[in-house]
């Protein structure tokens, strides 16, 4: 089943004069319970296309299918409720609130909307046990360090158990061991309870996790990678197709950036 | 240099519009001042009336003098301001390497641009208000000049002048500055951040603030058995006890804003109930924010809407109690004395409508009343009058009381309401009271006690008794006939009774030892010591419309200063939420990411601005209401309706602007 369609997806930022190209006619779909990874080199319009499939941009022409239903087609509180109950977005500059405690934080957007789900105190105890985070539950953001701060946000997008996951490299500022439990986490996620997860990041080790991975240049598809065997291999491919696409080798398509 | 500061002040629309539009809405008020003084024909019609003619234009120009200091001071305010949010930004332009010199060029040169905005605003504006408020001052004094246009190129030429340079100077302020940033780089955007924080001395200081509050209203309005003792408690006299009571109330509101709040919203925030609902949780937040940062202003704010809404109550108390205090001394037309009957009735021959006699009696009597818990024995003159007169002066004076008077009781007319008090089951506290009159040896009982004095109080010499027929054929005194004459209602009438009140006469009767003793008689005699006086001629009209002039005059200015203060403190408000909102931005886009709908963001932004205008609100309301109360009990005026009104008026106003400021909050991120 189809659970994300990127058709024809074009994002020009700027004016007439100073055109900025971010997307150029991507076109590519997901199916449920996939985990894939976004790879592309800095600029390539990887968070422009993460923040378009979670409706906080908008694309310039084409569209966006998510569950089935056309992003472009719904008004302001129906993609305010998509955002809230279907997708959890872990941003890359992580959007914390500084004024709410650790906890506070994290279950925030169950409470956007009453009724408050009765298991919410549960829900963020397990959350925090996942990802490590009990101790540090009544804590403020700014007592943080940057990795730890990265889990709350980790924990604030899953909280709501969304159908979609998109993390906008949700590793970068671990390390090994901490980033190792957090994709093992999704992992887990992602095979025992069926999530689908877009993932970005720029780092091998990170989308070896995945089980396909589309690589954008300049805004365009460029290839993309299915994971066959173990994990090394696949690990091996994308290191290959990372040679490519920064070697500057074949496109399937020339993007036009005007 | 001039184009950057275009683009500077571009960026910063929002608060140079709202700086611009202030400063031009109180220059506009400048000006208008400033033309009313040099409006001739109306300086000259208020002096016909005051029967002082500089009086008026003394009292305008230092107001204007005042409203000039006060708009200076709030523009400097506002530069502090509005230099503040930008430290940053300024510090920015330093980093990459823009010579100081440079910049504060730029700087001076967005001043004068605001300036010169503000100052076209502020006279294009000034000339139409100009009109406004001479027409809104012809109707509180109740003439009928016509009044144009006013334009006035001297006061324009000052007001330029003056403007200029002190942007000018705000400019080179703030050129100067700059010079010294850097050293504080960064430290203002980590308080930003810091978290939310409740200390256990600052609960301390948060109950000490809402103590001192409450202390200094509860006192000040004496409400309560236990308050004069523990007022007593420091020792002080009376002038000092209130002046206690002033410091702890501005020190409490310091703390309520610095402490007593931000630990409220602080705790509110921690409150399970409103953490589960993100829109409560994130005003509380905004408020916590809010309220830590601009604990200063709000406080200054709230003592400048305090002084305002008690300066506007006591002027609307005093404008009644003045229009009250002519009804109780001339309620009738004209009335006189016997001896200034024959100048009446020789001015206004052939004008007199009406006319009608009434008969008294001055006489020395003695008698003990109870005032404020204290027994107060008193000898002096009476005007004795009998019921039957007082039945026939009450068809023509509809505020008098009906009194019960039975042979051998008297009913006292006095001025002072406190004789008034009534004790248990609404009895009054001293009827049953004696009076006795020493010159035949009389005595009565007090049935009844009123203020309303029939014919007048200016006719009395001091107090008035109301006896039964029977008695006041026995009663030994000096015969004192009065005469009330009503007029024809012309234009003749109306001159005749002018002419009439620029004649002072006034009577003196003898009281001296032996008139109180009874020995001799309150006779009447020339002006000496020991004599009681009054006057023995009172023309109503005139007396009205000095009253009416004088007071509308002096509700015109606290209107106009009140406005001032008003357009300050809201403007000053309106600015730091925007300041404000746009430092929340980037959190509403975060919880509009996250899917908080935008109906709810909008909750937000209404809530916490309403919380940020409420609370100085009701805070200089409580204050307020202390302080009118505290001056209508020392004045014997009524805190009634007109307060109730000024004050619902300036919280209309206060309120629409928090509107605004939610509005432009609500446009933000
Ligand atoms: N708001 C914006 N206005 C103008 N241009 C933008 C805006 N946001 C992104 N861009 C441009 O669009 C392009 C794609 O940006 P995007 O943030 O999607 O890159 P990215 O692949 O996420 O890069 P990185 O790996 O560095 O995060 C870049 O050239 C960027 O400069
Ligand atoms: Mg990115």
């Amino acid at each position: 089943m189809r659970i994300v369609t990127v058709d024809h997806l074009t994002k020009i930022y700027g004016h007439r004069f100073n055109r900025v190209g971010a997307l150029n006619d991507l076109s590519f779909h997901i199916d449920a319970g996939e985990f894939v990874g976004i790879m592309g080199p800095s600029g390539a319009g990887k968070s422009t296309l993460l923040n378009i499939i979670a409706s906080i941009d908008t694309p310039t022409t084409g569209s966006v299918w998510v569950g089935g239903v056309d992003l472009t087609q719904l008004n302001d509180a129906a993609l305010a409720k998509y955002r809230r109950e279907q997708v959890g977005f872990i941003f890359q500059e992580l959007n914390l609130l500084s004024d709410l405690t650790v906890a506070t934080n994290i279950t925030l957007p169950l409470t956007f909307v009453p009724p408050v789900p009765s298991d919410i105190d549960a829900r963020l105890a397990h959350v925090a046990d996942l990802l490590d985070l009990t101790g540090l539950l009544a804590r403020y953001p700014t007592e943080l360090s940057l990795g730890q701060r990265q889990r709350v946000a980790a924990a604030r997008a899953l909280i709501t158990q969304p159908a979609l996951i998109l993390a906008d490299e949700p590793t970068g500022s671990l390390d090994s061991m901490a980033a190792t439990e957090l994709l093992s986490y999704l992992t887990k996620l992602n095979l025992e309870e069926d999530r689908t997860i877009m993932m970005v990041t720029h780092d091998a080790f990170t989308a070896s996790f995945c089980n396909r991975i589309i690589f954008i240049r300049d805004g365009a598809y460029f290839a993309e990678v299915t994971r066959s065997g173990s994990r090394q291999a696949f690990f091996d491919q994308i290191i290959d197709m990372e040679a490519t696409i920064n070697g500057g080798g074949k496109r399937r398509e020339t993007p036009r950036v005007d | 240099m001039r184009h950057l500061a275009w683009t500077n002040l571009k960026r910063h629309r929002h608060s140079t519009l709202i700086g611009a539009v202030a400063a031009g809405v109180l220059i506009a008020l400048a000006y208008a001042v400033g033309a009313l003084i040099d409006m001739r024909p109306l300086m000259h019609a208020t002096g016909s009336v005051l029967e002082d003619s500089r009086l008026m234009p003394a009292v305008m120009t230092l107001a204007w003098i005042l409203l000039l200091i006060f708009i200076v001071a709030f523009l400097i305010y506002l530069n502090t301001l509005l230099l503040a949010r930008r430290t940053e930004e300024l510090d920015m332009y330093r980093l990459l390497g823009m010579p100081s010199s440079r910049l504060g060029g730029v700087l001076i040169w967005e001043a004068l641009m605001t300036g010169a905005a503000a100052l076209v605003i502020g006279l294009v504006g000034g000339v139409l208000l100009s009109k406004l408020l001479a027409m809104a001052l012809v109707r509180l004094m109740g003439f009928q000049t016509a009044v144009g246009i006013q334009w006035s190129p001297q006061i324009a030429g000052q007001l330029t002048g003056l403007f200029l340079l002190v942007y000018l100077i705000i400019g080179a302020v703030n050129a100067a500055f700059i010079r010294t940033l850097g050293h504080q780089r960064g430290r203002r955007a980590e308080a930003q951040h810091l978290p939310p924080r409740l200390s256990g001395w600052q609960v301390v200081l948060a109950c000490a603030g809402v103590i001192l509050v409450g202390w200094s209203a509860i006192g000040t309005g004496n409400y309560f058995a236990w308050v004069r003792p523990v007022r007593q408690l420091t020792g002080l006299p009376g002038w000092g006890q209130l002046g206690l009571l002033t410091f702890c109330g501005i020190a409490g509101t310091y703390l309520v804003f610095r402490q007593s709040l931000p630990a409220a919203a602080f705790l509110l925030a921690r409150w399970r109930v409103v953490r589960r609902h993100a829109k409560w949780l994130l005003a509380a937040n905004t408020l916590y924010r809010w309220w830590r940062r601009d604990h200063f202003a709000l406080w200054l704010i709230t003592l400048l809407s305090t002084l305002t809404i008690a300066v506007l109550g006591s002027a609307a108390m005093l404008l009644q109690l003045g229009q009250r205090e002519v009804e109780n001394s001339m309620p009738l037309p004209i009335t006189t004395s016997a001896s200034n009957e024959a100048l009446v009735e020789k001015k206004a021959a052939g004008l007199i409508t009406r006319q009608a006699q009434v008969t008294t009696k001055r006489m020395v009597g003695k008698t003990t009343l109870r005032r404020q818990g204290r027994d107060d024995p008193t000898t002096t003159l009476y005007q004795v009058m009998r019921l039957s007169d007082y039945q026939r002066i009450r068809q023509w004076q509809p505020n008098l009381p009906a009194l019960q008077v039975a042979p051998g009781q008297a009913a006292l007319v006095l001025s002072d309401p406190a004789f008034l008090r009534r004790g248990p089951a609404q009895r009054l506290v001293n009827a049953g009271r004696q009076i006795t009159f020493p010159a035949d040896g009389r005595t009565l009982l007090i049935s009844d006690l009123t203020t309303a004095f029939p014919l007048g109080s200016a006719i009395y010499f001091d107090r008035g008794l109301v006896v039964a027929d029977s008695d006041y054929e026995e009663m030994k005194g000096v015969n004192d006939p009065l005469a009330v004459y009503w007029l024809k209602e012309t234009a003749a009438g109306h001159r005749v009774e002018q002419q009439l009140d620029d004649q002072t006469q006034i009577d003196y009767v003898r009281y001296d030892q032996a008139v109180r003793k009874g020995d001799k008689l309150p006779t009447a005699t020339k002006d000496t010591d020991d004599s009681f006086s009054r006057s023995g001629l009172n023309v109503r009209r005139p007396m009205a419309r000095a009253v009416d002039t004088l007071f509308g005059f002096a509700v015109f200015i606290t209107l106009l200063m009140g406005g001032a203060v008003l357009v300050a403190t809201a403007c000053i408000l309106l600015l730091k939420q925007v300041t404000h909102a746009q430092g929340r931005a980037p959190v509403r886009r975060v919880l509009w990411q996250l899917g908080m709908p935008t109906s709810q963001l909008t909750d937000v932004a209404y809530v916490s601005t309403f919380g940020v205008y409420l609370a100085p609100l009701i805070f200089a309301s409580i204050n307020a209401f202390v302080i009118v109360h505290f001056i209508a009990s020392a004045t014997a005026g009524q805190t009634g309706g007109l307060v109730l009104v000024v004050w619902a008026i300036y919280s209309l106003i206060d309120l629409a602007f928090a509107w605004l400021a939610a509005q432009l909050t609500d446009r933000y991120g």
